[in-house]
């Protein structure tokens, strides 16, 4: 178990170090994040009446949207070198490979949330810094890079590559989807705590799943 | 491989009769609904194929589980074909759905959550075979199909539970009905359960026929890229 | 230390690349598999590694029958193959500590700049790999292999690439892997450049493993002609 744990911390500098140097993912989803709140703004013609119930709707599009970029280049480097191989004869077991791409993707979508939401804030005159809201989106985050890092994996080794990831992975997410606008909707008009709660069992019911199967079926996906 | 014998063009026969007497029952046998009138009877064959199309998506995910643990490429001919399948019925769903809303609703579509869950798992199963197209290596599609049918299957009910969460117009058949719904007499269940069984038996029937021919196609496939490399060969070792 | 591989046989689909492979390989001995394009030694190497699962067959550590697709069959191996397995942002010194700690030889910084200098890598050791020439990669790639001390060394033509310093740095290390007891299995289109540290020659054509030719002192003007015979007259005419 403590070489389990050494190893999963290994893997995961790893990943850290590497975009601390190039920062290939961060800016990129970075600038896209910033340009569709922007976007948005335009497209909607945002009513400050009605901002708080769309603001949920909005940031979770936009930290998909700009999650899916990062997830496609995840697993970039092991696909330049064939670094895979290396992986799988070095590491103890095989599921520390998915779960920590899993958590830096996870840590990445962190790091984006906490830079857009006072940039909404900000442009919006609207404090988004609730408690509720933040751990809405923190589940919600967990459950995209859950399924994103799998499927990431896989799209990574076909022809059409970063064109197939969101093809895949939205109609999956959809149970997350739904279930942080809601909660979220619910926490911004200061609706009743029992209300949105069935909300966020549904997220958490969804990380967990995803996080299961992902784990039992990633030695197939590097596996030949 | 499975054979092209008698027993299967008997089960074809036997399906087309089934639809047939479904087709009857529904025109003759059952009631006219007293509130919908006519169009209320597009719901017998409606019901049928939606819960055919998830019995396909089980199929297939059953099959994949099958194929992680056994690498048999005959258990992925059958996943793919049952993918297919409850696309085809998933379709017919929706447009019964179409036409029975039109006079009930008084609208096509409406963004019913129902009908859009329906349309993200028919997209999920889309996208299944993108994957398989982005892929040339035949085990890799299979493998990576397999994975891809286990958790868009998990995913499913939570769909679907998400759903009925929200607020929802579609009248529940299965389980508590709510006000305003339809009022099912005996005649009406004892049609809806022939017309589902009669679905089951057609699925039965296109399921063995679709994998037969991907289990052609593939055969044919191989046998070229067989030849092509025993080309090579001579080439290379000469 | 003595490893045995019995009846090896790996299939894609109908084409048989590996037919029933046997091989036998002792501590401190090196093989060299030589083999046309396309005769399946990188499917071998890949099998014999645990990276890829074999169909059938075997392997036999002395004596005992262990998995090959096992964690600890596999961490015992080292792979080099085409593709350098580094990571191209991290430092030269930043891919070996990593790799150290993830075979859990935890060396010290010391260490693994005295191992990068072995390589003649010790100036560029904090340089981003991006930066490196083929050549000063292929070097890197070689101090990762050997870093956990593997009991067998496979290497996928490991002298393409090499200038001549590097070339002979590599045959002084795979002598350094035979004197502490372990294993070389590789492939390579230039049998002579290892041949002071070769024990044999072994011939895979077509999926089959067909001679083995042991080196026993003889020098490479004595091998040549038994490693390429004439060519026949029908190629000749072709």
């Amino acid at each position: 178990m403590k070489n389990w744990l050494n190893t999963l911390r290994t893997l995961i500098w790893k990943d850290l170090l590497q975009e601390w140097r190039s920062k290939d993912m961060l800016t990129a989803m970075l600038a896209f994040a910033i340009l569709s709140i922007f976007i948005f703004n335009y497209a909607m013609e945002l009513d400050p009446r009605q901002r708080a119930e769309l603001a949920p709707g909005i940031l979770w599009v936009v930290i998909t949207f700009s999650g899916t970029l990062g997830l496609n280049r995840s697993f970039v480097a092991e696909q330049e070198q064939g670094s895979f191989d290396a992986l799988v004869m070095a590491v103890p077991g095989l599921g520390s490979i998915w779960l920590a791409k899993q958590i830096s993707n996870f840590l990445m979508m962190m790091i984006l949330i906490l830079i857009v939401l006072p940039v909404y804030s900000l442009l919006y005159n609207q404090n988004l810094f609730i408690p509720g809201l933040m751990m809405t989106l923190t589940l919600g985050a967990w459950s995209f890079s859950a399924a994103g890092t799998l499927l990431a994996s896989m799209t990574a080794q076909t022809r059409m590559r970063d064109l197939l990831l969101p093809v895949l992975l939205f109609p999956i997410l959809m149970p997350v989807n739904m279930a942080v606008v809601k909660a979220g909707t619910g926490i911004m008009t200061g609706a009743a705590v029992a209300s949105y709660q069935v909300w966020l069992t549904v997220l958490l019911v969804y990380g967990i799943i995803m996080s299961t199967i992902s784990l039992m079926v990633f030695d197939y996906v590097i596996l030949e | 491989m499975l054979s092209w014998n008698k027993n299967i063009r008997l089960l074809a026969v036997f399906s087309a009769l089934l639809i047939l007497i479904a087709f009857g029952l529904v025109l003759y046998y059952a009631p006219v609904e007293q509130n919908m009138g006519l169009v209320q009877k597009v719901f017998y064959f409606h019901v049928s194929a939606a819960w055919l199309g998830m019995l396909a998506f089980l199929v297939a995910a059953v099959c994949a589980v099958l194929y992680l643990r056994k690498a048999d490429l005959v258990l992925d001919a059958y996943a793919a074909a049952s993918v297919e399948i409850g696309l085809l019925f998933t379709a017919i769903a929706n447009f019964t759905g179409m036409i029975w809303a039109r006079p009930v609703w008084n609208t096509w579509w409406t963004w019913d959550p129902r009908l859009t869950t329906m349309t993200i798992m028919a997209f999920t199963y889309i996208a299944y075979f993108l994957l398989r197209r982005g892929l040339d290596d035949p085990l890799k599609k299979a493998r990576f199909g397999a994975i891809y049918l286990i958790i868009g299957f998990a995913t499913v009910p939570l769909t679907f539970f998400s759903a009925r969460l929200l607020r929802t117009i579609h009248p529940t058949f299965f389980g508590s009905a709510g006000a305003g719904e339809m009022a099912m007499t005996p005649a009406m269940y004892q049609t809806m359960g022939f017309s589902i069984f009669a679905f089951s038996v057609l699925f039965v029937l296109l399921l063995i026929v679709r994998t037969r021919l991907r289990l052609s196609a593939q055969w044919l496939e191989e046998q070229e890229a067989f030849q092509q490399e025993e080309e090579f060969g001579e080439v290379t070792s000469g | 230390m003595r490893i045995e591989l019995r009846g090896l046989s790996k299939s894609y689909g109908r084409l048989a690349v590996l037919k029933s492979c046997d091989l036998e390989l002792q501590s401190g001995q090196l093989l060299c598999l030589l083999g046309s394009n396309g005769a399946g030694k990188t499917t071998l190497l890949r099998v014999v590694s645990g990276l890829l699962s074999a169909d059938q067959g075997g392997l036999f550590v002395d004596g005992k029958e262990t998995s090959l697709n096992s964690a600890q069959w596999r961490r015992q191996c080292a792979f080099v193959a085409h593709k350098t397995y580094l990571y191209q942002d991290l430092t030269g010194l930043e891919n070996l500590s990593f790799f150290s700690h993830l075979y859990q030889c935890d060396f010290t910084q010391e260490e693994l700049r005295r191992r990068l200098g072995d390589v003649g890598l010790a100036r560029a050791a904090d340089k981003q790999v991006r930066a490196y020439s083929r050549g000063m990669q292929q070097r890197l790639t070689i101090a990762r292999a050997l870093l956990p001390e593997p009991a067998v060394v496979i290497l996928d033509e490991p002298f393409t690439g090499l200038d001549k310093d590097a070339s002979a740095l590599l045959v002084r290390m795979l002598a350094g892997v035979k004197e502490r007891g372990g294993m070389v299995l590789m492939t390579s289109h230039d049998p002579q450049a290892a041949i002071s540290v070769t024990d044999a020659f072994v011939r895979l054509s077509r999926g089959t493993l067909t001679d083995v030719l042991p080196v026993r002192g003889r020098v490479w003007a004595e091998l040549e002609p038994l490693l390429y015979p004439e060519p026949t007259p029908k190629a000749q005419a072709a």
